[in-house]
């Protein structure tokens, strides 16, 4: 039973790789391009697209690509040839950059049930979770984590943190924006003190996250929600977010809907579900974020424990567009010598 | 001497089939790769440079630093190994480690990368052990030190084995003249093993240069930061958040001018390939202050690749196994990838087959510089990002409208022109043996084709050629790079489903799931190594 | 006295187990002729020591050899091809007979320009191998054999890839330097008939044996042995 088991899944998995795209234009079918740890088998993903089917007697198919940056580069590559109906993944700094391909359409919708740090309007862009971007520690190497970004940057450095490259991540772009947030002109000063506390600079959150857990280094730039993966899935507290009292910059994950996806009415259907309690109850404890709308039940208590941050930073996105470069560059100064 | 090739195709003489394969697959990777860039230039250049062109140079110097050191370190550790490999020629084990030593180049950076750092890491198994003695030393990797010893690691085992495979070709004379007229370990060093030195490191030193020139995860993990950017990385930043295709291409052929320059500079007529002879049995007894310098930097270059590997499987064996083996998306990953590297393989073997013949033909009807020059141009695939393939083959394919309905094809493509190089270099020499000694047999005896290649070639080529593929495709196995663009829930390879897991905090499973990609690529090059070893001559 | 001495000699291949007796008197100069995979090779092997006897006895120069390493045999030997270092001048490879070194006294150096002189290469010294013809190298490595300057010299098919008026030169070559001094000699060939007039006797191999052996004008006896008649093409009248 067992190896028969084994040869179907064999012969499924065949079945599948040579017929991946072999058919896209089937009627009352959604198309959703998001990234890759949406859709991953432990992700919010799978769940979701059983949520949905289950109401709308439609098929709901998933593109995924590696995180949000690969996203808006796809749309970008496939220009009004692309068959998404629904972008699902960008956050609020892309969302400029995502305007200007004039490929998304507006949403028309109310957002009242939208409740993110700061509030949200936008006429196109739906938030669909958030979190606040913090440096987590390991409690047992770090006995007293710092309370500011003014106590990392003069701290000693005997402990280490991994960052992520701005020019290739979400997150590394996200630091540089709170430092820019918090010190303004004198950013580039401030970067060039945190340098030597700096273990290295990864292309992505994944590998910084990666040596963080082996021990690399004490700290690690990543999310106010990182500690509840932790203590949910792993039954540890080991790993914690310091609060810094500055206050954090802000992380929005947003949807829209694409020109082509306006004339397919899931599109619509598919948004209203997105701020729905069905979608939202799903994004907690699968995506490690906090949901932007109205869950069924409170969420695990948990959750309580993050930072909760006294101030939220966050640039509009056509600051952030028009300044990305240069304020890169001056990372880039900062940290090069 | 020279035969016009012209003359060859019009006497319809039978190897003119073969001329023209091997031409015609030339140009076919060459317009795919021609193709490529042009696209993405144009595309881009219709969206205009954004960028400019601040930033390359930096880029390029520090391209051309870091891989000058990681080579000149990669030959200065493996010309001792090579050596003492070659002065003890028989030991349990030996034939075993070579092929161990196969391993490091197919393994996907990600792997190494964390591998390294268990061993060498601040919190890694060094600093465990000099903790254990008291010490409270830590090591620091990250910065210059760990890009040189990551290239190190991927390069010298390398170095070493083609070296080896230099030192076969001597002739059998050599050595028992150098008993005869008494040579000490210096003499034999001096007169017979040197000379074979001098000719061939400057191509493996070419080699080993354009590797750490197009390597992108270790400059980015292991380099410390922002001082340690590379062309590479710039490439790969004006493809992801800069999104400019023009950027990126200009950058490409930056990368491929240095390529150039790099495969220019190598010595006229030492082509990275060389024409085998049969290994010769040695006849000197090494002394025993030799025995024992050999056994010294043989164990020093056995640990400094073995420990990395075996710190690879440690940081897997406590994912949750059961979890792993029994889930679908494992699986799926395991055939698509499997599917994926086998298709890529046998095109980058098939096409190899075809460029080495067309170079043989070319030198044996004097044409050796034509000949190097092919052998040259394939090298330069090595500096065209896999990425940057994909980006403009997605361009072209966007014309059609349906860029997405060939995504297989061009991942298997990308991978396929990716292996190339390294399928030639594995099957030249037995193929410039084969052809040399059997040509003209069956020219006279009227085989030809179809039927010639299943009597005649497959059975004495099929260890090297079955090496090349398998070699192939633990390369493709291992590699993440196209797949990300075109990816979409229904293609998930191995590595992208590490990166999935390292993306969703389960850095455990994906360990475990890149101990058995190790294992896997691991059991295709020690295969491939073996067979290709095997020759029937 | 006997230069070479082979007791009881055995080896063995996978395919074929061998036994030499032989016995060489000092500076005699014996051909040893047989059919391809006969064993004269290993027999010139096992005199300069790149192969060891299973069991049995051989004496070189008086001199019990048989476990010794190659380069503690009073033999020189001389192969078809690759008998000089492609890197090094002429005058370099012959300074190997000397020492394994490429700086030599001023006494030294008068030596090997005198042995270079004696194979008739004078004004080819500083000449690469590759830049000399093939009878030209073959020269070269005799005048280090010169130099090297053991009682035994072991030929294998030096001239094989020679022309037929060279090898009648490499002879006389070889005849000249045998009479100002001479060596006890064993050279392979498979050309008995060329070396009449310079050999003293020849050694014929079948099997991993010796068949027959004998003076050279013995070649032509009836009565010596049916496998060399036959090896030698000869019809039975």
């Amino acid at each position: 039973m067992r190896s028969r088991n084994w040869r179907s899944r064999l012969l499924l998995s065949a079945i599948a790789f040579f017929s991946s795209f072999a058919s896209f234009a089937q009627a009352e079918t959604l198309t959703i391009y998001t990234y890759e740890s949406f859709t991953a088998e432990w992700g919010p993903g799978p769940k979701v697209k059983a949520a949905f089917e289950k109401d709308c007697a439609c098929t709901l198919d998933f593109v995924a690509v590696t995180d949000g940056v690969a996203l808006l580069n796809r749309l970008k590559l496939e220009g009004k040839d692309s068959k998404a109906d629904v972008v699902l993944g960008l956050d609020t700094n892309l969302t400029e950059d995502a305007k200007a391909t004039g490929l998304f359409a507006r949403h028309g919708m109310d957002l009242s049930v939208i409740n993110v740090p700061g509030g949200f309007t936008d006429d196109t862009f739906v938030p669909y979770d958030f979190a606040h971007f913090a440096v987590v520690y390991d409690s047992e190497k770090v006995k007293t984590p710092p309370k500011s970004m003014a106590e990392l940057v003069a701290a000693s450095a005997d402990q280490k943190i991994v960052i992520e490259d701005p020019r290739t991540s979400t997150p590394g772009l996200g630091l540089v924006l709170w430092m820019k947030s918090i010190y303004g002109d004198k950013a580039g000063e401030e970067w060039a003190k945190l340098a030597p506390k700096i273990l290295t600079v990864t292309p992505g959150w994944s590998e910084a996250y990666s040596l963080f857990t082996k021990g690399e280094a004490e700290m690690v730039l990543s999310y106010t929600t990182s500690p509840a993966y932790h203590m949910i899935a792993e039954n540890s507290s080991r790993y914690q977010a310091a609060t810094f009292e500055e206050g954090h910059y802000l992380q929005i994950e947003v949807a829209a809907k694409t020109l082509e996806g306006r004339d397919n009415p899931l599109s619509d259907k598919f948004l209203a579900f997105m701020v729905s309690p069905a979608f939202q109850d799903i994004i907690p404890e699968n995506n490690w974020m906090f949901p932007a709308g109205k869950t069924s039940a409170p969420l695990n208590p948990v959750f309580d424990k993050m930072v909760k941050p006294s101030k939220t930073f966050l640039y509009s996105a056509a600051e952030v567009a028009a300044n990305r470069k240069a304020w890169i560059d001056e990372w880039q100064q900062a940290l090069g010598k | 001497m020279a035969t016009s090739l012209g003359q060859i195709i019009r006497q319809k003489r039978p190897d003119g089939t073969r001329l023209l394969a091997g031409f015609l697959v030339l140009a076919l990777i060459g317009a795919l790769a021609v193709s490529a860039i042009g696209a993405t230039l144009v595309s881009g250049l219709g969206a205009g440079v954004s960028g400019g062109s601040a930033g390359i140079l930096p880029a390029a110097l520090f391209t051309l630093e870091q891989a000058a050191l990681s080579t000149a370190l990669t030959v200065v550790f493996a010309v001792p190994v090579a050596l003492s490999l070659e002065s003890l020629p028989r030991f349990a084990g030996r034939r075993g480690l070579l092929a161990l030593f196969a391993v490091p180049l197919a393994l996907p950076a990600i792997a190494v990368v964390l591998g390294l750092i268990t061993l060498y890491g601040r919190n890694g198994l060094f600093a465990d052990g000099l903790t254990l003695v008291g010490l409270d030393w830590r090591p620091d990797i990250y910065g210059l030190l760990g890009i040189l010893i990551a290239h190190v690691f991927f390069n010298m085992p390398l170095a070493v084995r083609l070296l080896l495979k230099a030192f076969e070709e001597i002739p059998q004379e050599q050595w028992k003249l150098a008993e005869s007229l008494r040579f000490g370990v210096a003499g034999r060093v001096q007169n017979i093993l040197w000379p074979v030195i001098r000719q061939s490191l400057p191509g493996i030193a070419g080699l080993v240069f354009l590797l750490c020139a197009g390597s992108y995860t270790i400059i980015l993990v292991l380099g410390g930061g922002p001082a340690a950017t590379t062309l590479q990385v710039a490439i790969q930043q004006a493809l992801s958040f800069d999104f400019d295709p023009a950027k990126a291409s200009l950058l490409t052929l930056a990368q491929l001018a240095l390529t150039g320059v790099v495969l220019a500079v190598i010595p006229k007529g030492q082509s990275l390939f060389q024409t085998g002879g049969a290994s010769a049995r040695r006849y000197h007894q090494a002394g025993a202050g030799e025995r024992l310098v050999s056994r010294i930097s043989i164990t020093f270059g056995a640990l400094f690749v073995l420990t990395p590997l075996v710190a690879i499987v440690w940081a897997g064996v406590f994912a949750d196994h059961a979890r792993i083996l029994s889930s679908n998306l494992f699986l799926q990953a395991t055939v698509t990838s499997l599917a994926i590297a086998g298709c890529s393989a046998l095109l980058a073997t098939t096409s190899a087959y075809a460029i080495a013949s067309l170079r043989h033909m070319l030198s044996t009807n004097g044409h050796k510089q034509s000949s190097d020059t092919v052998g040259k141009l394939t090298t330069s695939l090595l500096g065209i990002p896999a990425l940057l393939l994909g980006v403009g083959w997605f361009v072209l394919l966007a014309m059609t409208g349906r860029p997405f309905a060939l995504a297989p094809l061009m991942i298997i493509l990308a991978n396929a022109l990716m292996a190339l190089p390294f399928a030639l270099q594995i099957m030249s020499a037995s193929i410039d043996r084969h052809f040399a000694t059997d040509d003209r047999l069956c020219a006279a005896l009227g085989l030809q084709g179809w039927q010639r290649f299943a009597l005649i070639d497959w059975p004495v080529l099929s260890p090297a050629l079955t090496g090349a593929f398998l070699f192939a495709a633990a390369l493709s196995l291992g590699d993440l790079g196209v797949v990300t663009l075109y990816g979409s829930d229904r293609i998930i390879t191995l590595p992208s489903l590490i990166y999935q897991n390292l993306g969703s905090y389960r850095s455990n499973d994906a360990g475990g799931l890149v101990l058995y990609l190790t294992l896997l690529t691991g059991a295709l090059t020690l295969i491939g190594t073996r067979s290709a070893s095997h020759e029937r001559h | 006295m006997n230069a070479i001495d082979l007791k009881s000699a055995a080896f063995r291949w996978p395919e074929m187990a061998m036994l030499f007796d032989l016995q060489v008197k000092a500076g005699k100069l014996l051909i040893v002729t047989g059919p391809s995979g006969s064993g004269k090779s290993t027999l010139l092997n096992l005199v300069a020591g790149f192969e060891t006897p299973e069991s049995g006895t051989i004496t070189l120069d008086g001199k019990a050899c048989a476990s010794l390493p190659p380069s503690q045999r009073p033999v020189s030997m001389l192969f078809q091809d690759h008998n000089l270092f492609g890197h090094l001048s002429v005058e370099a490879n012959v300074g190997f007979g000397i020492g394994p070194r490429l700086k030599f006294s001023a006494s030294e150096q008068v030596k090997i320009a005198d042995a270079i002189k004696r194979v008739g290469l004078s004004g080819k010294e500083k000449r690469l191998p590759h830049e000399l013809s093939g009878g030209e190298r073959q020269r070269a490595a005799f005048a280090r054999t010169l130099l090297q300057n053991r009682p035994i010299l072991l030929l294998d098919e030096p001239f094989a890839s020679l022309g037929p008026s060279l090898r009648v030169e490499m002879m006389a070559l070889l005849q000249q330097l045998q009479n100002e001094r001479a060596r006890t000699i064993l050279a392979v060939t498979h050309h008995p008939g060329e070396w009449r007039e310079i050999a003293d006797g020849f050694v014929f191999i079948d099997s991993g044996r010796i068949a027959a052996q004998g003076r050279m004008d013995r070649l032509d006896d009836p009565e010596v042995s049916a496998a060399l008649r036959a090896y030698l093409g000869v019809l039975r009248q």
